[in-house]
């Protein structure tokens, strides 16, 4: 996890450096790797037979609880925000 | 939101070709996923550093946005609270467990079956994988509705890497730092809420 937040650092060091001569269109590599990434998640999931076997039961208690958290977690995030946005108006 | 469907399309791909093993060799055991996140960072620096407007960013970052992670936090843990209310044969303790992973499946999974067996290990990562996949794909539906803090708390532990460069794309670049911060620090209070809900 460390080495990913180091190369992290890294383009970040080398994008600043780099500002003066070029702007970089970074987007649409990245929107490909994500498209990558999230591929092999869907493998791993797809090859794990006890993950698919049980989908159907145990999925729906992880879906309440997963809609549960997010509501929860959009609810304070939004009143922070709104909190924020007064506080600079 | 077209890149969201072509990201989900992916995913479901995914699961086909590895359902019904048309690669022959195996994805997941090689390292191909962590030299993509590696690439994958990488750019995401670059497209952060290069933009003159994040720089500021990190200078004005507005102290309120440090109470993130807590919003994430209690958040999380009240929502799954009340929607224990709805599981009865799930306790409070036991969904708000799940809920600690905070979308880091892979730790708080292992955390779970260590404590509490193999269904509910198998639950908690169902569950946070699903909110991860959230984070992912609803980011621009999150923003417009509920504001650009919405997908980093959504996100939650994985805002440090997974999340963020979906997050710098349709929050801001300007919310990098308070991503990897926010990120960090509710990473780090996985294993503790996690073990401290086990226990209850």
């Amino acid at each position: 996890m460390l080495i990913v937040i180091g190369i992290l650092f890294l383009g970040v060091i080398t994008g600043f450096i780099i500002q003066k001569r070029k702007t970089l269109k970074v987007n649409l590599p990245i929107m490909g790797l994500i498209c990558s990434l999230l591929f092999i998640l869907g493998v791993e999931v797809g090859e794990n037979k006890s993950i698919l076997q049980n989908f159907n039961t145990l999925g729906i208690e992880a879906i309440v609880i997963t809609i549960g958290a997010v509501i929860g977690s959009i609810l304070f995030a939004w009143l922070l925000w709104s909190f924020i946005q007064k506080n600079q108006n | 939101m077209k890149g969201s469907i072509i990201i989900i399309l992916f995913f479901i791909f995914g699961i086909v070709v590895g359902h019904y093993q048309w690669i022959p060799f195996s994805l997941t055991d090689s390292n191909v996923s962590f030299y993509i996140l590696c690439g994958l960072m990488y750019l995401v620096g670059l497209g952060i550093g290069n933009d003159s407007k994040t720089i500021k960013g990190f200078r004005t970052i507005n102290y309120r946005l440090l109470l993130l992670p807590l919003a994430t936090i209690i958040g999380t843990l009240l929502g799954c609270f009340i929607v224990s209310l709805f599981l009865p044969h799930r306790t409070a303790s036991t969904c708000m467990a799940i809920g600690s992973g905070f979308g880091y499946y892979s730790l708080s999974s292992i955390f779970i079956t260590e404590y509490k067996g193999a269904e509910l290990g198998t639950i908690a990562l169902l569950s946070n994988i699903i909110r991860e996949i959230i984070a992912l794909l609803l980011a621009p539906f999150l923003v417009k509705y509920f504001g650009k803090l919405a997908p980093i708390s959504v996100g939650g532990a994985t805002t440090m890497d997974t999340t963020l460069p979906i997050i710098t794309q349709y929050s801001g670049k300007e919310f990098a730092i308070a991503s990897i911060y926010h990120g960090f620090i509710v990473d780090l209070s996985v294993p503790f809420l996690v073990t401290f809900f086990c226990l209850l």
